[in-house]
């Protein structure tokens, strides 16, 4: 018994040293305000930031993002933060992260609708996180809600819609992988 | 050491160590299998209330929000407000939240609790950091190595893997090929 806890420790040390977010360990995090993050973050992409405001939701199925400020920043966990309790809300905290972004363009679309075909697999997504990559849900009509993936299908062309307005070839929606967390009392 | 000892030897200890973490991870899987029927992390209470309407947001300050907490008898303890949309005031109280539509002064109160025991044993499964990551990676690999070695602790017999056993674990294989077939 004594080797196979030795043997499971050593393990354990050894495997803990691996980890993804080493690069960022002595980086200083560059701060940004909440109101200028949609204009500052396409400059700070894959870089440790560091944002400060009130939180104004958990996602309260494990706890694994949150929103921050009026502009409603995302915020999710990661190894280094692995949940946020739903007492946060409406706390003021200061949170340091890697910022992420994920490009949205014709071709995400195509294979969005795609996977849409597949009813189990697009109910799954649908229930689990909708308007996965906006704070508001797209709503339906009555007559649109007897289709069960017309939230999606909605919200795919409001994507669609938004890509043809802005005349780029994508959509940008920046997230932040939180590293640290802190409570201002 | 003989093998015969070494199986012995893995199932129990490793049967003794991970029995706590089995327990957590059975209890959590049970839960997450009813995501759609309950939320396994809190108990969400939705009372509707009416305050005089419009409400103007000239108006809305600290002492405002109390006053109407202290008139419906809310007693969580008040945090702060804003302003979602032009429509919508949100107040957020420690252990809930409370969202008016301005222009109707209806209002929705949303009282969160923690889920005893749920709460705990999905915050582990959910993996809290990377050390948990990497202990529950290490649980996984111990459950196979249970498994494996639960086959052969009957040496010989009639329930032994060689007769009873062997249909009982033929069976076992089947049961998740079958919801592969008919499900896939």
């Amino acid at each position: 018994m004594k080797k196979i806890i030795f043997v499971l420790c050593g393990v354990l040390v050894l495997l803990s040293c691996n980890n993804q977010y080493k690069e960022f360990k002595n980086q200083k995090a560059v701060v940004v305000s909440t109101v200028d993050f949609e204009n500052e973050a396409v400059n700070l992409v894959d870089q440790k930031i560091a944002l400060e405001g009130t939180v104004t939701h958990v996602c309260k199925n494990g706890g694994k993002r949150f929103f921050l400020g009026e502009e409603n920043i995302k915020v999710l966990a990661s190894d280094k933060v692995g949940s946020f309790e739903s007492s946060l809300e409406g706390s003021d905290v200061i949170v340091e992260g890697v910022l992420r972004e994920e490009r949205v363009d014709e071709a995400f679309l195509i294979e969005w609708e795609a996977e849409l075909e597949e009813a189990v697999k697009a109910q799954e997504k649908e229930f689990a996180h909708k308007g996965e990559f906006g704070y508001e849900e797209a709503e339906v009509t009555e007559a649109e809600s007897e289709d069960p993936n017309a939230a999606t299908r909605k919200q795919i062309q409001t994507y669609r819609n938004q890509l043809a307005e802005s005349g780029k070839e994508y959509l940008s929606f920046f997230t932040v992988e939180a590293l640290k967390l802190k409570e201002k009392k | 050491m003989t093998l015969r000892k070494l199986i012995r030897v893995l199932h129990r200890d490793l049967g003794y160590f991970f029995f706590g973490l089995s327990i957590i991870y059975a209890v959590s899987g049970i839960a997450l299998n009813h995501l759609r029927d309950f939320n396994p992390n809190y108990v969400i209470r939705h009372y509707n209330l009416e305050v005089p309407a419009p409400i103007n947001a000239d108006l809305v300050d600290d002492d405002w929000v109390k006053t109407i907490l202290s008139d419906y008898d809310i007693k969580q303890e008040f945090k702060k407000f804003y302003f979602p949309t032009e429509d919508q005031l949100k107040v957020f109280l420690k252990n809930g939240n409370l969202t008016f539509k301005m222009s109707t002064g209806e209002g929705l109160l949303e009282l969160i609790n923690k889920r005893p025991i749920f709460n705990q044993v999905n915050f582990l499964h959910y993996n809290p950091g990377v050390w948990w990551k990497w202990f529950s990676d290490i649980f996984c690999v111990s459950w196979i190595i249970i498994s494996i070695t639960g086959l052969f602790i009957i040496k010989s017999g009639k329930h032994s893997i060689m007769r009873r056993g062997a249909i009982w674990t033929i069976a076992g294989i089947i049961v998740p090929i079958l919801f592969l077939i008919l499900y896939r």
